[in-house]
């Protein structure tokens, strides 16, 4: 499944990012938000990144942009090690690597118009068109009348296209998108979706798109990591994690996003998953997720599971992936 | 269906709900003219995007409505009663003993400075005057154990921001179940929580709701939610009811336009192209003439009727009601999306 | 796609409100700018007539009570000179001087102020520490240390008051900054490869400048009481250049025989201040409207 395309555009290598939580008398501990995370992303693919809040994806896409404290392992941004860079080096990576933002409501600053906003990057860079604002903005749906008007007068989807224009300002290769469909409507969902879909094939741009909504992921993605408290605990090609996954977090996961078809929706069998994620200043020991695990037993408590490949391709982070969720529950 | 006799088990019937804002430039019509009913023991979900108004209808029941808002004609009649005509107290005493509400975010209901336990065994107290501290305080752990929350004389004593998303909406769950209501009010109970934790809720409000055996009106924008949970849906658009109906008959074959092309943008497992309706909902300020939904409608384009009047909710083949002058064209076209996208 | 829908007129809707409010502008701060309004009138037009002269003493023309001389319309001090003519002049003199002095105080307070709120860490400590001795130091006194090695003078109590403001400016800067540090539209320049100066002046800058222009306003007020106070106490400007507080000071030791002395300049003090009282209510309720409707369409 894996095809060789070369060189990944965006590497992330054993990336760990630590916070000191606590500070004055009491002991202070260490938060292991991302814990040896390792992803790489290729040209024209899109790489889904799921998990729920809490889960550290938000901290390690900070990190790749330097905005969280990286305490071990690489970032390369198109062949180039930006773990540790500086802000010469940062601006030169902004112009192979961009985000977009999950509310389109804070992203956007409410005193400028949607042409300076989309302008900012380019002023950045010191490259200013005025045309070529307009052509970014025309190209994500926004018309030239509207450029004039500020964020307040724009609806949540439109602001997701200014944002998106924006990203796309300084021509990346790598977008990050950061939940960019969950704060709008389904019917705009599927419109801001389909232009994300047409910009990669035009521009060939590779995705890291974060979400916690796995309809949405499983409609983008061409690869998908699911991470639970700070680690990835299975990683594989999206066809094949959705058909079989395979770490008892990913099928609950599954099992829990109601299904929008009454008929099929009533016959299924209960899927809660029991107790919520734990504290990541205090996480369980062993595997993270074997205090709601319904299968978990002594070796789980005892040893830290590692991503171990079953298909070529598709790995997961469990001793025993076979058990299906059900049986054991039972 | 809107002239069935008092008692034929209809709990909740609202009757021709208008509700306005008033601005500068005079009053703007943001729920236009919507009625449905809620029978007893059923789960009425109420769907639509943001700004449909589905909030505003239900915060009209409950009369609480935000300042600049107001209910401009029609009735909500609880059990008979008209409600729009109670005074503040009657109402207070409405909401707390037969409607029970849970919010979005129950965080925001709560004083953060003090702990949990107290609040509860406070609003306990409000509904059940003569009860002592000791035994509101045991009344509360009582209720919070039957929601699923574990622990609850520890957890009791924390501070609101200490307990997670899920367990402050579960402690939402158990408070406005307390008094046994009648009918169950929640407006975007899990939308602020994640999928794991949202199906525990889900699965706690309905285990409550079947205990107390009380209807439920559920105000979602997620039609997998509504799928799971719903006898009966009600779809907004844009300050209108545009279709209502037995949430199978809904699902299986919509009856307006909008609704159909909501459940074809939910996304399935396909990587094709999302069907997306084109452009955005209009605001209430530019609604247009006619249906409102005609601008995107796949019916509705060089039809003058769609521009000009009004189309008003009647039963179809499908067994839904819905608000579309070309209804049947649907009905018997089952692709009519195609058109469009 | 036709993505217009929702917002198809606003842009007109707008400029018709705003025409609507400067019609409706409630009383007070209506009252306010008219004061204000006269009073910088009155400054600028004075000079320009022709028997302007606020310095030239004549005691055969002393204590001329007001309205009573064509020449003299507002009357003589006890010397002899020109009321009408001092006040202008005086007003000027105090008027640049307190621009000056706010003006100080406002730059000093945003740089440290954002600094502080948008750095945070040991920049915000240091910030608060010389802050907090600042709020701790009298400024008379120091005024009073001061001058009694280097003189009284214009220039002195300028740097002096120009550095006693500052710390409410800078409290409110740096309240803005902190709570929208991690806003996404500050994230976002970040993320773009903008440095924390660009950052700062186009996304934080904007947002506090409004709230700055209040406290500015309102401070006017108040630096002109305390300037007018230090005057009084010989410490500012020096005679025989007018200032208001210097004309106060004069005239108190008159109040029983020319009472007007010390009333013409005190009423002049008054409605500058209730001036920009009054004006400054009006500012509150006008700002961050962008940034509250923002918001609300958040919600």
């Amino acid at each position: 499944m894996m095809d060789v395309r070369g060189e990944p555009l965006l590497d992330i290598d054993d990336l760990r990012v630590q916070f000191q939580v606590g500070s004055g008398f009491g002991a202070k501990k260490v938060v292991k938000a991302v814990d040896g995370v390792s992803l790489s992303l290729h040209s024209g693919q899109t790489l889904g990144l799921v998990g729920e809040s809490g889960c550290g994806k938000s901290t390690l896409l900070r990190a790749l942009f330097g905005l969280s404290p990286v305490a071990g392992g690489k970032i390369t941004v198109a062949g180039k090690d930006v773990t540790h860079a500086g802000r010469r080096e940062r601006r030169m990576l902004s112009n192979h690597m961009q985000m977009v933002f999950q509310d389109p409501y804070s992203a956007l600053d409410p005193r400028m118009t949607v042409h300076e906003i989309v302008a900012e990057p380019l002023r950045v860079a010191g490259r200013y068109n005025s045309r070529e604002v307009e052509e970014l903005l025309d190209r994500v749906g926004v018309s030239a009348e509207m450029s004039t008007r500020r964020p307040s007068e724009f609806s949540g989807g439109q602001r997701q296209r200014v944002g998106i224009a924006r990203a796309l300002a300084l021509r990346p290769r790598v977008l990050i998108l950061d939940e960019p469909v969950s704060a709008l409507d389904v019917s705009i969902q599927a419109q801001v979706l389909n232009l994300l879909g047409d910009l990669q094939q035009e521009f060939g741009l590779a995705y890291l798109f974060v979400s916690h909504d796995l309809s949405v992921v499983r409609h983008i993605a061409d690869e998908i990591a699911v991470m639970y408290l700070g680690r990835i605990v299975e990683r594989g090609a999206a066809d094949a994690v959705f058909r079989g996954p395979e770490h008892p977090y990913t099928r609950s996961l599954l099992a829990s996003a109601p299904i929008a078809d009454p008929t099929r929706s009533r016959q299924r069998p209960p899927r809660t998953l029991a107790g919520e994620p734990p504290d990541a200043a205090n996480p369980p020991s062993g595997c993270a997720f074997r205090s709601r695990c319904p299968q978990a037993q002594d070796r789980c408590a005892e040893q830290l599971p590692q991503l171990r490949e079953s298909d070529p391709g598709h790995s997961r982070a469990c001793f025993f992936p076979e058990i299906p969720i059900r049986a054991a529950a039972s | 269906m809107f002239d069935k006799s008092a008692d034929d088990g209809v709990l909740l019937r609202v009757k021709n709900l208008v509700i306005v804002s008033e601005g500068p430039d005079g009053d703007v019509v943001i729920v236009d003219d919507v009625s449905f009913e809620v029978r007893l023991g059923e789960v009425l979900c109420i769907v639509g995007e943001s700004g449909s108004g589905k909030s505003l209808t239900m915060l009209a029941v409950m009369g609480l409505l935000p300042a600049g808002l107001r209910v401009d004609s029609g009735s909500i009649e609880l059990r008979g009663r008209d409600l729009l005509k109670l005074s503040e107290n009657e109402l207070r005493a409405v909401r707390g003993r037969e409607i029970g509400m849970i919010f979005q975010d129950p965080m925001t209901s709560m004083n953060p400075l003090r702990r949990v336990g107290s609040q509860l065994a406070e609003a306990v107290r409000l509904h059940q005057r003569g009860l002592s501290r000791r035994d509101a305080l045991a009344r509360v752990y009582e209720l919070l154990r039957s929601v699923g929350v574990p622990q609850p004389e520890t957890r009791a004593k924390a501070f609101p921001h200490q307990w997670s998303g899920g367990m402050r909406q579960r402690a939402m769950i158990a408070m406005a179940t307390a008094n046994d209501p009648v009918l169950l009010i929640a407006d975007e109970p899990t939308t602020a929580l994640d999928v794991t934790i949202q199906s525990q809720v889900m699965d706690s409000l309905a285990s409550t709701r079947e205990k107390i055996g009380s209807a439920m009106v559920l105000i979602t924008h997620d039609l997998g939610l509504a799928a799971e949970n719903a006898s009966r849906i009600a779809i907004m658009y844009s300050g209108r009811l545009v279709e209502t109906g037995d949430v199978a008959d809904v699902f299986r074959q919509p009856g307006h336009a909008y609704t159909k092309g909501l459940l074809a943008s939910v996304l399935t497992g396909s990587r094709e192209r999302a069907y997306a309706i084109p452009g955005s909902p209009p605001s209430p300020r530019d609604r247009p003439g006619g249906c409102a939904f005609a601008p995107r409608c796949p019916l509705a384009q060089g039809r003058t009727r769609c521009q000009e009047e009004v189309p008003v909710l009647r039963p179809l083949a499908n067994g839904t009601l819905a608000a579309c002058h070309f209804a049947e064209e649907l009905l018997a076209n089952e692709s009519m999306l195609e058109l469009s996208s | 796609m036709s993505q217009l829908a929702s917002s198809r007129r606003p842009a007109v809707r707008r400029t018709a409100r705003t025409r609507r409010r400067i019609g409706r502008l409630p009383l007070l701060p209506f009252i306010g700018a008219v004061l204000l309004a006269v009073m910088a009138v009155f400054i600028v037009v004075v000079p320009m007539l022709p028997g302007f002269d606020p310095l030239t003493q004549n005691l055969s023309m002393a204590r001329l009570a007001p309205f009573t001389d064509a020449a003299h319309p507002l009357g003589t001090d006890s010397i002899g000179r020109d009321l009408l003519s001092r006040l202008a002049e005086g007003g000027r003199i105090t008027m640049s001087i307190t621009l000056a002095v706010v003006a100080i105080n406002v730059v000093l307070g945003i740089i440290l102020g954002l600094c502080a709120g948008f750095f945070g860490g040991w920049i915000d400590n240091v910030i608060g520490l010389v802050s907090d001795a600042n709020l701790a130091m009298p400024v008379v006194l120091l005024l009073i240390a001061i001058s009694s090695v280097t003189g009284p003078s214009a220039t002195l109590m300028i740097v002096v008051l120009g550095c006693t403001f500052w710390m409410g400016y800078a409290r409110v800067a740096r309240a803005i900054a902190i709570s929208l540090r991690g806003r996404d539209f500050v994230v976002a320049p970040q993320i773009l490869g903008a440095g924390a100066a660009w950052t700062i002046r186009k996304h934080i800058l904007p947002h506090v400048l409004p709230q700055m222009l209040i406290l500015a306003v309102t401070d006017i007020g108040v630096v002109m009481l305390v300037q007018a106070g230090l005057d009084f106490l010989g410490l500012g400007v020096q005679p025989p250049s007018p200032t208001w507080g210097g004309m106060i000071l004069e005239g108190q030791k008159m109040l029983r025989l020319s009472p007007w002395q010390a009333i013409i300049p005190g009423t002049a003090i008054f409605m500058l201040v209730v001036g920009t009282q009054f004006v400054s209510q009006l500012l509150t309720a006008e700002s961050s409207t962008p940034l509250r409707k923002a918001r609300r369409a958040n919600v």
